[in-house]
């Protein structure tokens, strides 16, 4: 394309994005190409075509079904944090009883196998010392 | 700010935005309540509140492309495309569809310029490109454009 220098010119310019000096250059180019002139009106109505597209406005209701679904949200992290909570407590009793079992068979040095073998004094141990 | 102020002052203009990819009311409203859920679990991490506006643009961009993605699953599974209700018969629908024929990138560049009405510096920090490139874009996509609405 002969003119395609002038025609990216001419985006700028509408654009409002070109420096003077351009500027000077693409307006004496304009005053003699009508070809450059065509493509300047056509983009400038394309340009005018998309700034005034017509779009739906968005629903009334949007903002309450907006906060609706935060509060939902919201609601959902909460549970998720509690569950998160008693998990963690479970796990932490979980291991505080086998620190415990293990604590006690070291001190006593008892033989992990024995305590499988004789699941009352497990029951024992668990009961915190009741048979 | 807050977050009341934030959804006044962008939920249009960023319907504005989703609806000139999905072309669907409804589609767009459950897009852009994605968005604004997505913000407010990240709103206090948004440091610079200048930065604000390109963060959401950026959201609803990947937003619209996830929503893309999935349907264009779905469709490929049902082996049917449900079309969208799309005021075809209008002049704003006609220019929409046409739009949505370019290429993903140069079709980015548009809708930023000369529907968002960003200037070549905000799209190139929303894009991550050069201005440059950002400019060629344009340049490309109206030359495109021109040629579809003829």
């Amino acid at each position: 394309m002969r003119h395609k220098k002038y025609l990216f010119l001419i985006n700028l310019y509408l654009d409002k994005e070109l420096d003077s000096k351009k500027e000077y250059l693409l307006r004496e180019h304009l005053k003699v190409c009508k070809f450059c002139r065509e493509y300047l009106e056509e983009i400038k109505k394309e340009k005018f075509l998309l700034n005034n597209l017509e779009f739906p406005s968005v629903s009334q209701d949007f903002d309450t079904k907006l906060f609706k679904a935060l509060f939902q949200k919201t609601k959902e992290s909460l549970y998720g944090l509690e569950f998160k909570i008693i998990l963690g407590v479970f796990w932490s009793l979980v291991f505080l009883l086998f620190l415990k079992i293990s604590l006690f068979l070291s001190f006593f040095k008892i033989d992990p196998l024995f305590l499988i073998d004789n699941l009352d004094f497990l029951e024992f141990l668990l009961t915190g010392g009741e048979l | 700010m807050e977050f009341e102020e934030i959804l006044n002052e962008y939920k249009n203009y960023l319907f504005k935005m989703i609806y000139s990819y999905i072309q669907n009311r409804e589609d767009s409203e459950d897009i852009l309540q994605e968005v604004f859920l997505k913000l407010y679990v990240n709103l206090s991490k948004i440091k610079e509140p200048e930065k604000l506006k390109y963060y959401l643009i950026k959201l609803c961009r990947s937003k619209i492309y996830d929503f893309l993605r999935k349907k264009k699953r779905l469709s490929l599974l049902h082996q049917k495309v449900q079309q969208v209700q799309s005021s075809k018969s209008s002049d704003s629908g006609e220019v929409l569809e046409k739009l949505n024929i370019l290429p993903k990138k140069l079709r980015d560049v548009l809708i930023l310029k000369d529907i968002q009405n960003l200037s070549y510096k905000e799209i190139s920090k929303v894009l991550n490109m050069k201005v440059g490139t950002v400019q060629t874009y344009v340049f490309k996509a109206r030359n495109i454009l021109r040629r579809l609405l003829k």
